[in-house]
């Protein structure tokens, strides 16, 4: 390494991406909606994926006319109708925390589909909505922790109790994957539980805490 | 305050107990809907983004650079690049690491891969400020770069960080930032007098700073004042304000100590004038938001210091618009725990008394490695030796934080108890002691300064053996194979427990309408000190728990000092300022209580202006508070409600109160006085493993995790340090490695996928266990709990696998792979 070299990132640009745009790739690694996937996603293919974003975000100018393939949705969000004309590489949290302004889809890993904190309900299934196009949700059901605390759903209250959260950052992740859950399963079992919420991933480990105030909900809910 | 200011002497009130405490915090809706708002979340009208590079290149300079695509993209607002008039006068006053040296606030130059530097842009969106960071052509020279510490150390290396400021005296060039010898006792003397010296050499890879927000901080003047929201724990005010600053570390500054450690005979080169203050303080206001996590590997101070420094001055040229500076998950992998590698010698006799230990460590410097076993044994003779050179790989450093430490310390007791066939647990207890002191010194100096006569250690270590089936389930290395055609393995960790008190900050009460707010500015990121402030001060006071919050403070200058985290030292630093501020309110109340109240009312609806006493006839000493009311201890039946109390007197008096407490005094030994003060209160952790021999696989079965937390406040929020921080430990043991090309000094595994942390289904449930010795420093005895329990656990596993396997796998973290190599099965 001791000889200098230059370059140029723009030489650098021309040398190592390909052509392939975010949208494209989304749909080619069947992950566009994918909450239950995201633990599965192979190393192997990871550093691909992050260079193919990179590269159609190169490729796509948010801000060129060349961009300007607007599609306009309509979609109710904790029972809420919106309607929102949605560029295309509009990501579903970006339009529900920038255009709605929810705050609890939040964003660890960058968009990677790789942490579980930006976990909505999508039509009943958790879905990872860092890497949903948002143009692809015409129609769609979606509720957010936020929509859950309101409905008062008894998992905010057993969350609560158990103490299953420390700086909160992940906890709406696991909040909504928990409540789909219990959406599809109301009698689940701990290694249910923990299944379900292997693929959302917590910093501050409270991992021990989710399963007793899953199942606590459950209970609640078959009192209801 | 007395004179003789004994914390751990003061008694709890009647009733304080907080092992069946589960009172709810306060922020735990916020938290659990979704609607607490972090820094990250913020959006204010008119708010710009600003985004920094990153470099691409592990060690590469900055040519040239072209922003004219980038200007011209709609929605750029400003861009600020490494050589601008604004920027270049902040080179080397950007972040402080470990009272070494400087980070960089924008440089030229990048020294490691992902490096935030060159230039940074302001736009109207994240998604703008990233399509103008591309259209930015660069023109780069690539330079050599380092991996290997050894390598650094070498007077022929390669200079490889030519623009950091070292500031250590023994700092040499090429790259050394620091060398030094520390000897306690006389080591050779020790070696002397060992029946065994063995001898091994542990290496530890980096990993990251457990951190899920990254980066991020919105600033906005108005006119000359100046609004911050922050990210994480900088103290910013003296940074901006100070114009001295440029000319001396930082360092706990950043953690909310509020002190500046002077370092005036290194200034940093290259400037003759002192910088002028970005603001004067007065008019500086920090409001904190929610944060995200962020623990371990403490040089992320640099970079939240030097962040905010870099917002102050985008949003300068953004003329009043607030202008929010974020960063993107590669921030994770700029800072972390550091690596390192032990060249350890150990001396022992036949019975486990270690006569010497004798560390040689190249790795950065956070403490001496040897100072947590100083701190926790009685070994008499110890010696550091510390190289640290400067790597291509980010600034992993961390002071207090325990690994580096903890590791070595650790690995030590498991190989003597190895080499003379002992168990563990026993060779911990023969040589507990305290900075080369043994039990029955310790334990006159306990009574001597009023602490309770106990050995913290040996209750830890027993109930975590009970907890464990551990005299049961013990056995000799590689000798008991499972029905599932395993190997099980015992793992055990001890050390003393962290911080005690240091004083500093201060508490501010005020009561109104009954209600009470505890004001004070600390960065939460979940450890949920707050409930137990709360708990104190409802105890002391007399008040109800429920009518108790505890809210951030808009900061003027040093008007409410940050108090410090929480976790490690929360409680110890804070409480005492605490319980004596509500001891300080319940006697302002009962006073005002049995006092004749003022003959003219303040104001309207208030209650005062009798003329009488609300207890006639009565004295202080006949009254007492609790749960909210003042009554008459003989009659409690004759009461008044605190907010009736205090309501009365708030016009004339208010109920606002802010000690300060005094530094520790009074200890004595041998009737004369004696500062020092020893870290009394232990922790132990117990692990059981199963080894598959065919796959190398270490799977963890059980853990048991037992802290003496001297005094304990909140059990939740204990337990929370424990599990949580057994959890980090774990996979900085066995699964968390950054990792780096080789060839080119490029992360390979710098996201979330390729950078092994554990999920829910990685981990048994952990048991936590609490012991309360009453051996710390602060309120009621209590000492940390918090980082102290990740830092040990560190190193748990490869003791677990030595005992399961009868191999050594002292290259953490100890991964499949490197199981496999030791049984010769690759």
């Amino acid at each position: 390494m001791s000889e200098k070299e230059k370059k140029t990132n723009e030489g650098e640009r021309k040398e190592g991406f390909g052509h392939i745009s975010r949208r494209e790739f989304l749909r080619d690694a069947g992950l566009v909606i994918g909450g239950s996937t995201m633990g599965s996603i192979a190393f192997a293919s990871e550093t691909e994926a992050q260079q193919q974003v990179k590269e159609s975000d190169v490729a796509k100018d948010p801000c060129s006319e060349e961009s300007a393939d607007i599609t306009t949705i309509e979609l109710t969000v904790n029972g809420g109708k919106y309607g929102f004309r949605v560029e295309p590489h509009w990501s579903l949290r970006q339009l529900l925390r920038d255009e709605i302004g929810l705050t609890s889809p939040k964003d660890w890993c960058g968009g990677h589909g790789a942490c579980g904190s930006c976990t909505v309900i999508m039509n009943g299934r958790p879905v990872l909505s860092c890497l949903t196009l948002a143009c692809e949700c015409d129609g769609a059901i979606i509720e957010t922790a936020e929509g859950i605390a309101k409905a008062k759903h008894p998992i905010i209250q057993s969350y609560i109790k158990w103490n299953a959260f420390q700086c909160g950052y992940c906890t709406p992740g696991f909040v909504t994957t928990a409540k789909a859950l219990l959406d599809r399963n109301p009698d689940p079992t701990e290694a249910d539980v923990r299944d379900a919420l292997a693929g959302n991933l917590c910093r501050c480990g409270t991992y021990q805490q989710h399963p007793p105030a899953v199942l606590e909900a459950a209970e609640a809910l078959k009192r209801k | 305050m007395p004179e003789d200011y004994k914390p751990w002497t003061w008694k709890p009130p009647e009733g304080f107990s907080a092992l069946d405490h589960t009172s709810s915090r306060q922020d735990a809706h916020d938290k659990v809907s979704g609607q607490a708002v972090y820094t990250r979340d913020l959006d204010f009208p008119g708010m710009l983004y600003a985004k920094i590079l990153t470099s691409p290149y592990a060690h590469a300079k900055i040519v040239s650079m072209d922003t004219s695509k980038a200007e011209a993209l709609t929605g750029v607002r400003d861009i600020l690049k490494y050589n601008d008039p604004d920027i270049v006068f902040e080179n080397s006053t950007g972040g402080y690491c470990s009272s070494q040296y400087n980070i960089l606030t924008l440089p030229g130059t990048s020294d490691f891969f992902q490096q935030p530097m060159g230039v940074v842009v302001v736009a109207d969106s994240e998604e703008i400020c990233d399509r103008a960071l591309r259209l930015i052509v660069i023109e780069w020279e690539e330079r050599p770069f380092i991996l290997d510490m050894e390598e650094s150390l070498q007077p022929d290396a390669p200079k490889i960080m030519p623009d950091i400021v070292r500031l250590n005296p023994s700092a040499k060039d090429p790259n050394i930032v620091q060398t030094n010898t520390t000897e306690i006792g006389d080591i050779q003397k020790g070696f002397a007098e060992a029946d065994k010296i063995i001898e091994y050499t542990i290496t530890r890879a980096p990993n990251t700073t457990a951190g899920v927000e990254a980066m991020a901080c919105v600033v906005q003047w108005r006119g000359d004042f100046l609004d911050i929201w922050p990210h994480h724990t900088a103290h910013v005010e003296p940074m901006l304000s100070n114009p001295s600053l440029p000319s001396i570390g930082l360092s706990f500054v950043s953690l909310g100590y509020g002190s500046i450690q002077a370092d005036i005979k290194s200034p940093p080169k290259d400037r003759k004038d002192p910088l002028p203050p970005i603001c004067e303080a007065n008019k500086i206001s920090v409001t904190m938001p929610y944060q995200g996590a962020w623990y371990g590997g403490i040089a992320w101070l640099g970079y939240s210091t030097a962040f905010i420094r870099m917002a102050a001055i985008l949003a300068k040229r953004a003329q009043n618009r607030p202008v929010k500076l974020v960063y993107d998950e590669s921030n994770f992998y700029l800072t972390g725990d550091d690596a390192a590698i032990y060249r350890c010698k150990v001396g022992a006799k036949r019975d486990g008394t270690i006569t010497a230990c004798d560390w040689h460590v190249v790795g950065p410097f956070g403490e001496l490695h040897i100072d947590k076993t100083h701190e926790s044994t009685k070994i008499p003779n110890l010696r550091n030796t510390q190289e640290w050179a400067l790597i291509n790989q980010g600034h992993h450093i961390c002071f207090r934080h325990g690994s580096q430490c903890c590791v070595p310390h650790n690995i030590m007791f498991d190989h003597v108890a190895a080499e003379f066939g002992l168990d563990p647990t026993e060779v911990a207890l023969k040589n507990d002691g305290c900075r080369e002191h043994d039990w029955d010194w310790i334990t006159r100096y306990q009574k001597e300064n009023g602490f309770p006569q106990r050995q913290s250690l040996r209750e830890v270590i027993k109930l975590g053996k009970e907890a464990i089936h551990w005299d049961k389930k013990w056995h000799a290395p590689g000798a008991r194979k499972l029905p599932n055609g395993r190997m099980h393995g015992l793992g055990f960790v001890h050390i003393n427990e962290w911080s005690w008190i240091s004083g500093r900050q201060f508490a501010c009460l005020i009561l109104r309408d009954g209600k009470l707010t505890i004001i004070g500015m600390r960065a939460d990121h979940g450890m949920d000190t707050e409930s137990a402030f709360r708990h104190s001060v409802a105890t002391e006071a007399g008040l109800r728990y429920e009518d108790i919050v505890v809210q951030q403070q808009r900061s003027d200058a040093n008007t409410y000092r940050f108090w410090v985290p929480g976790g490690s030292m929360g409680i110890s630093q804070n409480t005492p300022q605490l319980v004596s501020a509500a001891r300080e309110l319940k006697r302002k109340i009962i006073d005002y209580a049995v006092r004749p109240a003022s003959g003219v009312p303040m104001m309207p609806g208030l209650q005062s202006g009798s003329g009488q006493s609300m207890f006639p006839g009565k004295k202080a000493d006949e009254l007492d508070v609790k749960e909210g009311y003042v009554f008459e201890k003989a009659n409690p039946i004759n009461r008044r409600s605190v907010r009736e109390v205090a309501s009365a007197f708030w016009g004339d008096d208010p109920a606002i109160i802010h000690p300060t407490v005094p530094a520790l005094s009074g200890l004595t030994l041998n009737g004369k006085p004696h500062p020092q003060m020893y870290i009394m209160s232990r922790q132990a952790h117990f692990m059981e493993v199963e080894v598959d021999v065919e796959t190398g696989e270490v799977m963890v079965t059980n853990l048991v995790c037992v802290n003496d937390v001297g005094h304990l406040f909140n059990r939740r929020g204990a337990e929370a340090q424990q599990y949580g921080g057994a959890i980090m430990g774990l996979g900085r043991s066995a699964t968390e490695e950054k990792i780096y090309c080789p060839k080119t000094g490029v992360g390979l595994n710098f996201n979330n996928i390729g950078y092994n942390i554990g999920t829910m289904n990685d981990y048994p449930e952990i048991k936590c266990i609490i012991n309360e010795s009453h051996l710390g420093y602060s309120s009621y005895g209590a000492c940390g709990v918090g980082e102290d329990t990740g830092a040990s656990l560190s190193g748990i596993t490869a003791g677990a696998v030595y005992n399961a396997t009868g191999k050594w796998v002292l290259d953490y973290p100890v991964t499949p792979d490197k199981v496999l190599k030791a049984l010769g099965k690759i």
